[in-house]
């Protein structure tokens, strides 16, 4: 979208610059994704090479964070565990969007029949806690491909999005110049694409962001329960990994730990961010 | 039903627009009905424009609103023609609707702050218009075309201010950019509702003054739907006074201001304030508020409120009758 303007960024930069908080999250979602681009330059070594005699070391100067039970680097496994936690948090929230919109706006514009049908059918998802739906439907897809989780959690977690973008189509519907729109002779999908959605296109930017923090979390957890792949690193893996040797050796988990608790932070505070950047313009 | 204006479509060699009879009524959610509009009839002359008056609540936004169809949901028509161009509209379906809403008839809406989608720019709001009636101009033809309207509606700069957001002109500016939207391709009539109500004074007679300018060059029928007597009397061929949905007395401009006959114009008029100290007017007040729609006064529908109703006027529907060459009014004093 066209969103995006001159006043836009300037006032992103100058809250940059004021707030600290603001300007450790971008700086570390860059880094992060600086590591899910470029793992092969950044990672020391690779991250399924195990070095024989070196299980659960202490970090230290060769070993950064330290190594898991089979000797495989800590500090390679995290760069590489960031694309994976990346990219499937963001084909999940292409996948919801895929579905979302169509019938949050559809929903919303139309109301009436098609209202009832598409709520309704999101009321029914919405009442099985996600988390038990992904679990039952990883276990069922069987295969462990990053393919079936980025599709399992997009299929689950759209109805939530659906909800709030039907609520905001239902809000500017309402409004005036869809009124004028319509008194011009434009037909209803196009009043939808050219009016609509460029009026709610922020609250939508601003739910994928949280989203996508909720799917690093969600595949953490996966993996964390032992469903993930086993043969690709992850964060939630790690932490699977280390849980037997809390005691023993506490570092397997602590940084995969820290990544995660900082990342879905920062990508919150973005979120959050981005929503006062996006609704500047409208004022 | 009085025979005034002749019933069948036939009409239109000089009236662009001919309502008949018409009634709209609103389905209320505890299933009580009001009727907004009834039994109404007037014409619009091919360069005409006429003056809607009405306190708010009299039907007249509902009346413009159901020439282009687009009544809210819980509003039905339901007797009636609508003839354009000698068409009847009410027998028009959505999509033959939409080829002739915002193409053969447009709306200049009331607050041109809301009206304007604040996520395009003003130049693609306008083109989107010709894009979608006119497919057959180039991309730079209608940019053309667009700046070429918003400097005839008075927008400076406009080659530059093509690309810019609703927020950054001013109400006033806003609207004129409304009129430009409305104008861009040549409709034959257009429906002002309000157009300067929310406005301020100084705004509004500029705006005028350039919708008066414009109906010279582009030559379109005008419907002005307003509450107040000074903005229709400045800019209206004929005014149709409304209360309650009903029309209360039709006549030219002049004469309405002249020889007010319905005693609601009267009191209408008196409460028009005058730019002359000098002048000492007679304020007429009206007792009361509007009557519940749902129970409309059984008679004249102005009966609670009228200072010279007789009894008569609480049994018998005046009907709208032609008093003096082109001069109609619905009261039985007359």
């Amino acid at each position: 979208m066209q969103n995006i303007s001159k006043k836009n960024l300037q006032f992103f930069l100058k809250n940059l610059k004021n707030s600290k908080v603001m300007l450790f999250s971008s700086i570390w979602v860059t880094i992060i994704l600086i590591m899910s681009l470029l793992p092969f330059l950044i990672a020391p070594y690779n991250p399924n090479t195990t070095f024989a005699g070196k299980s659960n070391n202490p970090p230290s100067i060769t070993f950064l964070f330290g190594t898991d039970y089979v000797g495989r680097d800590i500090l390679s496994q995290v760069i590489w565990g960031a694309r994976t936690s990346f990219f499937i948090a963001l084909g999940a929230v292409i996948i919801e969007l895929i579905i979302a919109l169509p019938v949050g706006l559809l929903a919303g514009y139309f109301g009436s029949f098609i209202d009832q049908l598409f709520m309704r059918i999101t009321d029914a998802m919405l009442c099985i806690p996600t988390i038990v739906l992904l679990i039952i439907a990883v276990t069922l897809f069987r295969t462990q491909s990053e393919i079936s989780i980025i599709l399992v959690m997009g299929l689950i977690n759209w109805p939530w999005l659906a909800k709030t973008i039907r609520g905001e189509t239902l809000r500017v519907r309402e409004e005036d110049f869809v009124i004028a729109a319509k008194s011009l002779g434009f037909s209803d999908f196009y009043i939808i694409r050219n009016h609509v959605l460029p009026n709610i296109i922020s609250p939508i930017i601003v739910i994928s962001t949280f989203d996508m923090a909720w799917f690093i979390l969600y595949e953490a957890t996966i993996s964390f329960i032992g469903l993930g792949n086993p043969t690709i690193p992850s964060w939630g893996r790690l932490l699977y990994i280390g849980r037997g040797f809390l005691a023993t050796a506490p570092w397997v988990t602590i940084f995969p730990g820290i990544f995660i608790m900082l990342t879905v932070f920062s990508i919150n505070m973005l979120g959050d961010f981005l929503s006062d950047v996006l609704t500047l313009k409208i004022r | 039903m009085s025979d005034l204006f002749s019933k069948s479509s036939k009409a239109y060699n000089e009236n662009i627009l001919s309502i008949r009879n018409l009634s709209i009524e609103y389905h209320l959610f505890g299933g009580e009905i009001v009727r907004a509009v009834d039994d109404i009839s007037f014409d619009i002359k091919e360069g005409e424009t006429l003056g809607l008056v009405g306190e708010s609540g009299s039907g007249k936004s509902t009346l413009g609103r159901s020439i282009i169809k687009l009544l809210p949901p819980s509003a039905k028509i339901v007797s009636g023609h609508i003839f354009f161009e000698g068409e009847d509209l009410i027998k028009k379906n959505e999509k033959e609707m939409r080829k002739i809403r915002g193409a053969k008839i447009s709306v200049i809406f009331q607050d041109p702050t809301s009206s304007l989608n604040p996520a395009m720019r003003i130049g693609e709001q306008i083109a989107e218009v010709i894009k979608f009636h006119q497919s057959r101009y180039s991309k730079i033809e209608v940019k053309e075309k667009v700046i070429n309207i918003l400097e005839k509606v008075g927008i400076y700069d406009a080659e530059k201010r093509y690309s810019n957001y609703p927020y950054e002109f001013s109400i006033g500016m806003r609207q004129r950019i409304m009129i430009a939207m409305a104008l861009i391709i040549n409709p034959k009539l257009i429906i002002a509702d309000e157009p300067t109500s929310a406005l301020d004074v100084s705004t509004q007679a500029q705006i005028l003054e350039l919708m008066k300018q414009l109906q010279k060059e582009f030559n379109f029928s005008c419907l002005l739907i307003s509450h107040d007597l000074a903005v229709v009397r400045y800019i209206s061929n004929r005014v149709a006074v409304m209360y309650m949905g009903k029309i209360m007395e039709l006549a030219s401009s002049k004469e309405i201001i002249k020889n007010p006959l319905h005693p609601y114009t009267e009191a209408l008029y008196s409460a028009t304030p005058e730019v002359k100290p000098t002048i000492e007017k007679k304020r007429i007040i009206l007792k009361g508020t509007l009557p519940s729609p749902i129970n409309p006064p059984k008679g004249c529908r102005f009966n609670t409120r009228c200072y010279k109703a007789k009894e008569k006027c609480f049994k018998e529907k005046p009907e709208l009758i032609e008093v003096k060459n082109g001069h109609l009014v619905a009261c039985h004093l007359v």
